[in-house]
Formats: C-alpha cells, structure tokens, sequence
C-alpha cells in the first residue's frame, strides 16, 4: 500500500510539472490557439493593438462577427467583432487598446443583437472568453467595481493565468444564481456604455448601435423587452431607433435560431 | 458526480483511504462504508432516487430469502414474479410511462377515437436500468438455484449500489460480483496499478474523444438539413466514435475503479469495431447487456433450439427489446431490429459464430480479407448509430438520403477545420492504440509489458497531457440517460 500511495503521489507530481510546462510552451508560441475555442477574442485583442485609418470601427458579437469578421479586411470598416460572452466590459477593453494605438476614426459602430445586452459577466462563458482573455494585469485597471464582484463570485477565477488552465479549454461549470431584475440592459452593460460615450467625447467618435438582422421567431421575445430600461440608463441617444431598425428575417436564414447559415449572403449596410 | 469532475478526484482517494483503512477492523465495516460511499456517490445525482435503490434492494433482498425457504413451485413463481414486477414496474414507469402513453392516444386517434391521456413530467432516476437489471440478475439466479441468497443485507445493498458500476455498468451479474462482498480483498500493488491505467485510458476515451466529437456530432446532427453529404457522413462517424468513446471509456474508469477496491468486474467493451461480422460485434459491444438478454431472455424464449422461425423471432425479440431498454424512442427500436436484421443472415447461414477469436491474432495487421469484413461491419454500425442518434425517424431517414446525395463527394464543412481534423487525428490515434492492445483487456493493459519504467511512464503523462490540452466540452455520459 505504501508503496502504490507513494508512486501515485509521485506520478502526480510528474504529471503536474510535465503539464504546465508543456502548457506553457504551448502559451508562448501560441500553438494552444488550434485547439482553443475563443481564438477569435484572442484574434480581436491582437487587431485591436494595431494601428489602422479606417473610418468605421467595429466592436460586435458573435453574429457580427459572422458578418463581419475580425480577420478579413474591409475598406472602410476596421471590425473587433468577436463574442457576446466578453460583455460590454470586454468591448470596452478593445475600443480603450484601439485607441490607445493612435488611431483615428469617426464612428464607432456596435453591431450587437438584443440579447447580448443582457450579459453581466454570469454566463457559463465568462470564464473563457472574458477571465482568460481579459482579466490580466494590463487591462484590471479598466475594470469597475461590479466587474470585479461578479469575477469574484466565479470558482477559481484566480486559477484561469495558470498554464494548464489558460492553454485548455477547460473552465469551471458555473451558472450564476443571481436573478436578474432586467430584461435588456445589464448593470456591467450600463457602466461601459457610459465609460464608452465618455471615450466618445474625448476622442471625438460617434456611436451607433445597430442590431444584426435577427429571426422573425425571436421577435416576440424582443417585443418583450422593457425598453424603459433605456431611458432609466438615460441612453436614449446612443439606442435611439435601435429596436425600430431592427430587420427580421425568415427563420431558415439561421442555424440555431440566432447564428447565419449562410452569413456571405447577408448584406448590412451603416 | 461524473467520474470526470473534481469532486470524484476529491471523492474517490478520501473513500480509497479510509476503505483500506477500515480493512483493520473487518468485513462488515467495510461492506458499510462501501454502501454509504456508494449512497453519497448517487445522491449527489438527486438525493430523492435512493429511496428508489433502497426499495428495490429492499424487496430483491427478502424475496432472495423467501425464495430459499420456499419449496413449493407456485410460491416460488410468485415470489420471482414480485421481483420481476416491482423492478421493471419502477423501470416501466420512469422510463416508458409517457412513451406508451403517447402512442396509445396516437393509435387511437389514428382510427378515429379521441382519448384524453395526461403526461407527466417524470425524471428518470439515473442509472435505473442498470442497477434494475443487476437486482433481477440476483433473483432469476436465486430462484433457478444458481445462488446461494444473500443473509447479509449490508453486503446484498452494497452489491446492488456499488459505485463504480452504478449509474452507467457493466451490468454485474450477482453470481460474478456478489460473492466478492464475502471475501476479505486484500490490497494488492500490480491489481491497483493496473486499475488507474485502465481509468487513465478510460479518462482518455471520454475527455478526448468523446467529448470532442460530441461536439461535432451535436452540431451536424441538431443542423443536418443545412449540411452536405460528405459533411453527414462524418457527422456519423464522429457520433460513432463519440458512443465507443463515452460508453466504454465509462466501462473502463468503473473497472478500474473497482479494481482498487480489489473487485473484479467483467470486461465490458472488447474492441468492437474490429470486428467482422455483426455477431462478432455484439459479443465485444456492451457484454454485459447482451449476456444478460441472452441468458435472461433469449435462452429461456428457447434460444436457437426451435425451428428457423422461432430462432428468427427470438432473435428479432432480443434485438428490439435491447433497443427499447435503451430509451423510449422509436428510433431506438428500430436500431436494435436493424441489427437484427444484420444478425438474422448469419445465423441462418450458420455464419454467426465464425469470428470467436481476436483478429489478426497472430499477426501484426489484418489481411485484406479481415480489412474488408472490418470495413464493411464498421459501415453497417455506422448506418445503424444514425437511426440510434436521430431525433425521431423522420430525422433518421433525412439524414440517411442526405448523406445519399452528390454531395457527398463535396469538401465537408465545418466552422473550425483544424480542430474537427486534429478530432479525427486523435480518433485514428485511438484506433492504432486500440490495435495494438487488441489482445488485452483494455487498450493500452500491454504498456506493463515495456521493461522501461521512465518509458512506461512517459507514455502515461503524455495521456495526462492529452487528456488536459485536448479535453472537449464536458458532456454528461450518454449512458446516463438510459
């Protein structure tokens, strides 16, 4: 028994130090980005680092990303669009690197559905594609108080920059307990909205926020919505005609009820 | 708790300690110890269903010792008959009541009478089908005299509750695993060291492969009218994978699990997609089920005693009730009598009982003729796992004329190549494993053979290695909800 106790504990301790170094030699040369589900948020904080002359920027979720992806080259539009799952906060963190490069532009332009509003950083997602990509030394300072409770309230939030954590895809089951009290705009939604209008005047950019195009069987659900949340934000301008702009479309269009099958054949014009 | 989260890496070393602990004082407190870690491993599901376990070890336990007291053939029947119904009525209950239901009023409606049937929202308590067919295995044995009853009530619940075979199997007989209650296990080094490789590569089968062409399957599956053929193809082949994967690699981590509590259970999986023909594939797919409704089920219907008809029928009884044990589900009754109708040939031809030995047994590779017979049984497994996976029929037949399309000589899609193609790399990877280990118990029980032990060892981290960078999205075991 001793014998089988002590080479268990041993091969566990081999193990350990065989996979975070070999993790972490995976983090540096950024071969784990094959295997890793939220490349394309590690491919946006890239791009949002470099410096462009594009007039339009692009800050989305995942169906804007569909319809703009990050990784192709549009004339006037320089797109960040990646996830809803890393919030407003995260879009934050994209714009403030974007602009932080020098570049100038004269619209910014966040082409995010309805539901995506909703996300206040409790989604069986945030560990991935927010605590893994964000949540660092370089960008906690952007980061606002409720920010920092919900990344508390997550299972071992402070585990994620380990190497055999941070270059797999593994993350913890958390589903929040929280209920909500709204029903469009999170609180975490409503800071960086106010942190973004505020870049907005310093750095001369307007905003627009426009709805991908969305099935005709959701609309109801965005019937539902409470639209005085807006103006309890005091948003008013920034989602003026938000909702009245959006354009349905016929269910087949879409694989899951909210992603594209075809997304090259849609076309959306700013 | 699945056998893949932390809270089973917590569990399973604490109730390792104190078990062998508890080996000083004796059997009893052991068996104990054993059933109440086998409770807390189950009510960590839902605490709710135990009352259900403790029920029905209840009833399986006294009618084993009215059994033995009872000489007279009537009484002997009722009390089986007891069993026989307390059992299945728990299993015919939670698991078939809406299905029946159902399908009442649609044969009704369908010939103009309207009935009123209100469904109910019933959870199915998971592992009932195992655990129920384990508990009837003891009083069928009991009654036919096979076993000795049990007197010890500790032991009989710790039997029927073990953990590591609970929720998903193998499916223990009590002739096999029961009187293993009796004897004092004595902890034993290679017996230990050889239960964590087989939970290794079982880790690896569910973490690497079935998790990650879950994650294919799911999504060509829920989305197939919008995929090409060639597309639906792989979609198949990956569930193929992702069932062999999840179920076996449960089988393997339950077995050796018991093993370091020195039990011993049957070998469960015996590289089945090697196999040549259909028969061969279903004496190495889930022995355990398909012993069991060949013992429980085909031999007492007569077996292949009778004339060709009523071996034809005792074939096609047993093919369709093993798909209906597995869910209520039409697609899952048409499954097994597909492969019944895969079977019936062979057993016609007298041809169903050629393939008894390991292919290629002597030999390195497979001849062209065993490569053939392996391919063409591979492809009608394939075909059958769709009509498994099919949301309904209806689902089934479309994907079927979907993959039968030009299409399926196009470029398949997919919304990350790399990661679909580097699935399949690890897929083959564990088909070269699996060969090469063809001849053991598991896949990689023949490591023990290397004289290196840093070699040996090496060869385990880069399991561990695999098992982290590699894990998919952790899915629930597929088993677990039949």
């Amino acid at each position: 028994m001793r014998k089988f106790v002590l080479h268990t504990l041993l091969f566990g301790f081999l193990a350990m130090v065989f996979v975070e170094l070999t993790c972490a030699v995976l983090l540096y040369t950024d071969v784990y980005l094959f295997n890793y589900p939220g490349y394309v948020i590690h491919d946006a904080i890239k791009k949002s680092k470099t410096k462009s002359n594009k007039k339009i920027l692009l800050l989305g979720d995942s169906v804007g990303h569909q319809l703009f992806p990050n990784k192709d080259d549009n004339d006037s539009i320089y797109s960040l669009a990646c996830n809803q799952a890393i919030s407003l906060a995260g879009q934050y963190v994209l714009l403030h690197n974007y602009i932080n490069t020098g570049a100038k532009f004269e619209k910014l332009v966040l082409f995010i559905t309805p539901f995506s509003f909703r996300n206040n950083l409790d989604q069986m997602y945030t560990y991935h594609y927010f605590l893994k990509p964000f949540d660092n030394d370089e960008n906690r300072y952007l980061f606002t108080n409720s920010v920092k409770e919900q990344i508390a309230k997550i299972p071992y939030h402070r585990w994620h920059s380990m190497p055999h954590i941070a270059a797999t895809t593994w993350a913890p089951d958390y589903i929040s307990k929280d209920t909500s009290t709204f029903t469009f705009l999170s609180p975490i939604s409503i800071e960086y909205l106010h942190k973004i209008r505020e870049l907005s005047k310093l750095y001369n950019f307007s905003i627009k926020i426009v709805s991908p195009p969305i099935s005709i069987s959701k609309r109801e659900a965005i019937d539902s919505i409470y639209q005085n949340e807006i103006r309890n934000a005091n948003l008013e301008n920034e989602f003026a005609n938000y909702f009245n702009l959006i354009a349905y479309r016929d269910s087949a269009l879409f694989s899951d009820g909210t992603h594209f099958n075809t997304p090259e054949q849609i076309r959306v014009r700013f | 708790m699945l056998f893949n989260s932390i809270d089973f890496a917590i569990f399973l070393p604490v109730v390792f300690a104190i078990y062998w602990l508890m080996q000083r004082l004796n059997l009893k407190w052991q068996n104990f110890f054993l059933l109440l870690a086998s409770y807390y491993f189950y009510a960590s599901w839902d605490w709710r269903f135990l009352s259900l376990i403790i029920f029905s070890t209840l009833v399986d336990f006294g009618v084993g010792l009215a059994l033995q007291k009872e000489d007279q053939r009537t009484n002997r029947r009722v009390l089986l008959w007891t069993s026989i119904l307390v059992n299945l009525g728990f299993l015919g209950f939670f698991k078939y009541y809406n299905f029946f239901l159902d399908n009442f009023i649609s044969a009704f409606t369908f010939f103009g009478q309207e009935i009123k049937g209100q469904s109910l929202n019933i959870i199915l308590p998971v592992g009932i089908s195992f655990y129920t067919f384990q508990t009837l295995s003891y009083t069928i044995d009991v009654y036919k005299q096979k076993l000795e009853p049990s007197k010890d009530l500790i032991a009989f619940a710790a039997f029927v509750s073990f953990f590591p075979q609970l929720v998903a199997g193998p499916i223990e007989r009590a002739t096999n695993l029961l009187p293993q209650f009796f004897k004092r296990r004595i902890f034993q080094y290679d017996q230990a060291v050889d239960g964590m490789r087989q939970m290794l590569w079982g880790l690896f089968k569910k973490i690497v492969i079935a998790d990650n062409c879950a994650e294919y399957a799911n999504l060509i599956f829920n989305n197939s009218s919008e995929y090409s053929g060639s597309t639906l193809l792989l979609g198949a082949l990956f569930f193929t994978f992702q069932i062999y994967g999840d179920f076996s690699g449960y089988s393997d981590i339950a077995i050796g699990t018991a093993r370091l509590f020195g039990f011993k259970l049957k070998q469960n999986f015996a590289f089945p997609y090697f196999s040549r023909d259909i028969a061969e594939f279903w004496r190495r797919w889930h022995i355990s089920l398909s012993s069991w409704f060949r013992d429980y089920l085909y031999i007492p219907l007569g077996g292949s005693k009778g004339n060709t008809i009523v071996t034809i029928r005792n074939v096609l009884v047993i093919f369709v009730v093993s798909g209906f044990w597995h869910g209520a589900n039409w697609t899952f009754i048409v499954w097994g009598a597909l492969n019944a109708l895969y079977f019936i040939p062979l057993l016609l031809l007298q041809q169903n009982r050629v393939n008894k030995e390991v292919v290629a047994n002597d030999t390195k590779l497979p001849n062209l003729k065993e490569l053939i017979q392996i391919s063409c049984t591979f492809l009608l497994t394939v075909l059958a796992w769709i009509v498994f996976r099919a949301e309904n029929l209806e689902h089934a037949y479309s994907y079927i004329s979907g993959i039968a399309t030009k299409s399926l000589f196009s470029i398949p899609e997919f919304p990350n190549r790399i990661h679909a193609a580097s699935t399949l790399l690890l897929c083959v990877f564990l088909i070269v494993i699996e060969w090469i280990g063809r001849q053991g118990l598991y896949g990689i029980e023949n490591i023990q053979q290397i004289k290196t032990k840093c070699l040996r060892w090496l060869l385990y981290l880069v399991l561990v290695f695999l098992i982290f960078w590699f894990q998919g999205d952790k899915q629930e075991f597929i088993y677990f909800q039949f």
